[in-house]
């Protein structure tokens, strides 16, 4: 077997696991009993569905206490969103935007959709790189102007997102089982996932906080940040201090 | 630090009962996938465990007979979790993993001829450079046969060993699973083998389908898995053996009880080598 008809059969092979394609393959493995294939495929689903079970354990809840089938819907999105990452701490990167594209996207899809968000977050969180907190003392240490010319950064843990309902009454409410989900909206809940004591968690958190937040996603000088009201910096740069969500530069 | 003796995968689920027992363990293999660039808690734990505990690095990525072209940043971040953990093996799979730059997340078989030889050779000698240091390349469970096959398992591993100094992990699991899913001989399979390449042992449980085995590793390791271990340790010698459970993963007391069962294995044969080495030495 050259190169050529190796990448070829590889090819196959793939198309056989992921696509249930087992005609061509058998140029190259010859006749097969119907386990010896299904084991493939078997493996490949079973590693993204468990990955899947894994990383969206608050959307799962949510979505089986309001009688959804949920292996119904992670077989489904496995079969439309092939892994396209080795790490697979990143698969189902998707799922939310998936579940609200699915045609019957109701009001607790899209709340379970945000769920989705929600819980990839916060797995990502879990994983995220360790940066440096930020120092009071080495910021203390600065003369005025340097101060304001000091950089600051949100830590790589920390994201964030947007919600019309209040997530976290819905997640108390899935744990309780209740069967009466809220579906009270808002005009826009702010919340930030962050990581405490190697833990990941999420609040809420106001506009202004969130629009900090999100400028801090590239650094930026505490002079920039102060000029810019939207931000209410005075109240809320030493928020981000104390709760150590920000590195300086 | 140096790897012997028998070790154990390590799993999240026993890293604390590991380190608040002290755990009696020889040393212990890292899934090198789940641990690149570990930060957060798990990075602190990681730290912790290697200053307690040789680790070797075990990895399924690496896409040794693959087509693509190797992912150098992959090989970096093997190389920096390399120096952090202070592993002096690192290891991955006789097979490929992934096409056109997707992965399937499983270890898919390849034909052993002289066109696939050339290919792995040429692959794990860059592997080798990249890594600046030699690798072992482990045996899989295959359930299904290359038609383009022209040479056994065995002399394909050793020669892809010769070729590139690579070492062999040789999964006795695997030998035995494969051997009852086809019908071969798993004792000629060890005959064939050039010891001089065997680098390490891998042990593991095995689900029965009742028409095929699974290479599940979800519980202990099968007495006739155990007897062929003692035939490798006979006929290939005493080399460094890991007890691998991956799925169903039993608490940290249970998985030591199959680690005592192993290592008791393991020092019978590694006290017998002493003797007949100091026999020898006695009658010269």
């Amino acid at each position: 077997m050259s190169n050529k008809s190796l990448s070829n059969y590889q090819t196959e092979f793939y198309n056989m696991m992921v696509n249930n394609d087992r005609l061509n393959v058998a140029d190259y493995i010859g006749d097969t009993f119907t386990w010896q294939l299904d084991v493939y495929q078997n493996n490949y689903h079973q590693c993204l569905f468990s990955t899947l079970s894994k990383t969206f354990n608050k959307t799962v809840i949510y979505l089986e206490n309001n009688n959804y089938d949920i292996k119904y819907l992670f077989n489904r999105y496995i079969k439309e969103n092939p892994s396209t990452e080795s790490n697979l701490a990143l698969y189902g990167a998707r799922f939310s935007s998936w579940l609200k594209s699915i045609e019957y996207a109701n009001i607790k899809i899209r709340i379970a959709a945000d769920f989705a968000t929600l819980d990839y977050a916060l797995y990502q969180c879990y994983y995220a790189s360790n940066s440096q907190s930020f120092l009071l003392e080495a910021f203390l240490a600065l003369n005025d102007a340097d101060k304001l010319n000091a950089k600051f950064q949100r830590l790589a843990s920390i994201s964030l997102l947007t919600s019309q309902w209040d997530l976290i009454e819905h997640d108390m409410v899935s744990i309780s089982e209740s069967i009466e989900p809220l579906e009270k909206t808002y005009n826009m809940l702010y919340y930030v996932v962050y990581r405490e004591l190697g833990i990941a968690k999420y609040e809420l958190i106001s506009n202004d906080m969130y629009c900090l937040l999100s400028e801090l996603r590239e650094s930026k000088t505490l002079l920039y940040i102060t000029e810019n009201p939207i931000y209410n910096s005075e109240v809320n740069m030493p928020k981000l201090i104390q709760r150590q969500w920000v590195c300086m530069q | 630090m140096v790897i012997s003796g028998v070790g154990l995968g390590l799993r999240s689920a026993h890293i604390k009962p590991v380190l608040e027992l002290n755990s009696d363990v020889d040393w212990f293999e890292l899934l090198t996938d789940n641990w690149l660039d570990a930060s957060g808690v798990d990075g602190l734990l990681l730290d912790e465990f290697c200053k307690r505990y040789p680790v070797s690095l075990h990895s399924i990525a690496m896409n040794i007979a693959g087509c693509d072209a190797l992912n150098n940043d992959y090989f970096s971040a093997i190389s920096r979790l390399s120096n952090r953990v202070k592993s002096t093996l690192i290891s991955d799979h006789l097979c490929f993993s992934q096409v056109d730059g997707k992965p399937i997340h499983d270890l898919a078989p390849i034909p052993y001829n002289n066109d696939t030889l050339n290919h792995v050779v040429t692959r794990i000698l860059k592997i080798q450079e990249y890594l600046k240091t030699t690798i072992s390349i482990e045996n899989i469970t295959a359930y299904v046969n290359c038609l383009g096959s022209t040479m056994s398992e065995p002399a394909f591993l050793n020669e892809v060993a010769r070729q590139t100094g690579c070492g062999i992990l040789l999964d006795i699991n695997n030998i035995y699973v494969n051997s009852k899913n086809f019908d071969n001989s798993a004792l000629n399979y060890l005959y064939e083998l050039n010891p001089l390449y065997v680098s390490q042992y891998h042990l593991a449980g095995f689900q029965n389908q009742g028409n095929y085995l699974l290479d599940a590793h979800d519980s202990y390791i099968h007495d006739d898995v155990l007897k062929l271990y003692e035939a490798a340790l006979m006929k290939i010698g005493i080399k460094p053996t890991l007890i691998e459970w991956d799925n169903n993963i039993p608490n940290y007391q249970d998985l030591l009880t199959e680690y005592e069962r192993v290592k008791s294995v393991y020092q019978q044969y590694n006290l017998a080598m002493h003797h007949a080495f100091n026999n020898e030495v006695t009658n010269v």
